[in-house]
């Protein structure tokens, strides 16, 4: 069993070493009433970053990493709260222009928006401690929030997206821009990616 | 021409123009139908494709550049 995030959260954009614990919740959001931080997970399998125009360098379809979880009891399926979080599909659909979708982000919350297109070429700025490049993506989907609430804001990545019946993986957010948008990886391509990957669903949920 | 290749040929096109965000492919009212995210509509020199591109129509929408989310502040 994995976890599944961007290559610039559990990796530290091609920079973490393999077997890094990953935390949870990280260090930056432990406060008075939250469990403390600790290991769920060791860093496993990156989809690299790589950056250069698209003459040169083919664009990417992924910004993803892999943690390997030693102990499945220390993680569940369940995404966000208990009022508004919902359990990860084990179903997953193609994105397509209009349909509406929900994820739930750790700054965001539960935000709601409608999948606009396939961007079929942006260029998205990198900056990290070792990694600052701008790095051209295609094959990635834009969706705009509803009602004027950005879909995504910073500290959201990885999180899945989900149709709104919370029934089928659309997809997992990696990016935003100004305008209300955020930028997901469609999950019919994560489920490509590392050899294959399936979701699991009805794992360590809270009767 | 495919409306993948026309899309390709539109970013093309504007390369290197300040104003440009992206190039999407989606629909709009029913129809197969361009994207076009930039910067500032008010900048955005577009009048070339108000009857559309290669057959397709442009919807042109505001967007800034997108950006990875990366955690910046504490909750």
């Amino acid at each position: 069993m994995y976890i599944l995030s961007n290559n610039h959260v559990l990796a530290a954009c091609n920079h973490t070493p393999v077997g890094m614990p990953i935390l949870a919740p990280s260090n930056m959001d432990a406060s008075p009433g939250v469990r403390a931080p600790g290991e769920i997970a060791r860093h496993a399998e990156i989809c690299e970053l790589r950056s250069g125009v698209p003459a040169l360098v083919d664009p990417l379809k992924a910004d993803l990493a892999l943690a390997g979880v030693p102990d499945p009891d220390a993680v569940s399926s369940w995404q966000g709260d208990d009022v508004d979080g919902y359990d990860t599909p084990r179903h997953v659909v193609t994105p397509r222009s209009g349909l509406s979708v929900k994820k739930f982000g750790r700054t965001t919350g539960l935000t709601t928006g409608r999948v606009e297109s396939e961007v079929t070429l942006s260029p998205v700025p990198y900056k990290s401690r070792f990694f600052t490049a701008t790095v051209y993506f295609k094959g990635v989907w834009s969706v705009l929030g509803d009602g004027g609430i950005p879909f995504a804001l910073p500290g959201d990545s990885g999180s899945l997206v989900v149709t709104h019946d919370g029934r089928s993986a659309v997809g997992v957010v990696f990016a935003a821009a100004q305008g209300g948008y955020g930028f997901m990886i469609p999950m019919d391509h994560v489920a490509t990616c590392f050899s294959g990957l399936r979701l699991v669903d009805k794992h360590g949920i809270k009767p | 021409m495919t409306i993948e290749k026309a899309a390709d040929a539109l970013y093309q096109h504007l390369s290197g123009v300040p104003w440009l965000t992206a190039v999407g492919i989606g629909e709009h009212e029913g129809a197969p139908a361009i994207y076009l995210y930039v910067k500032s509509i008010k900048k955005a020199d577009v009048e070339f494709l108000t009857n559309g591109w290669h057959g397709y129509h442009v919807e042109i929408k505001k967007m800034g550049t997108p950006r990875p989310l990366g955690t910046s502040v504490p909750n």
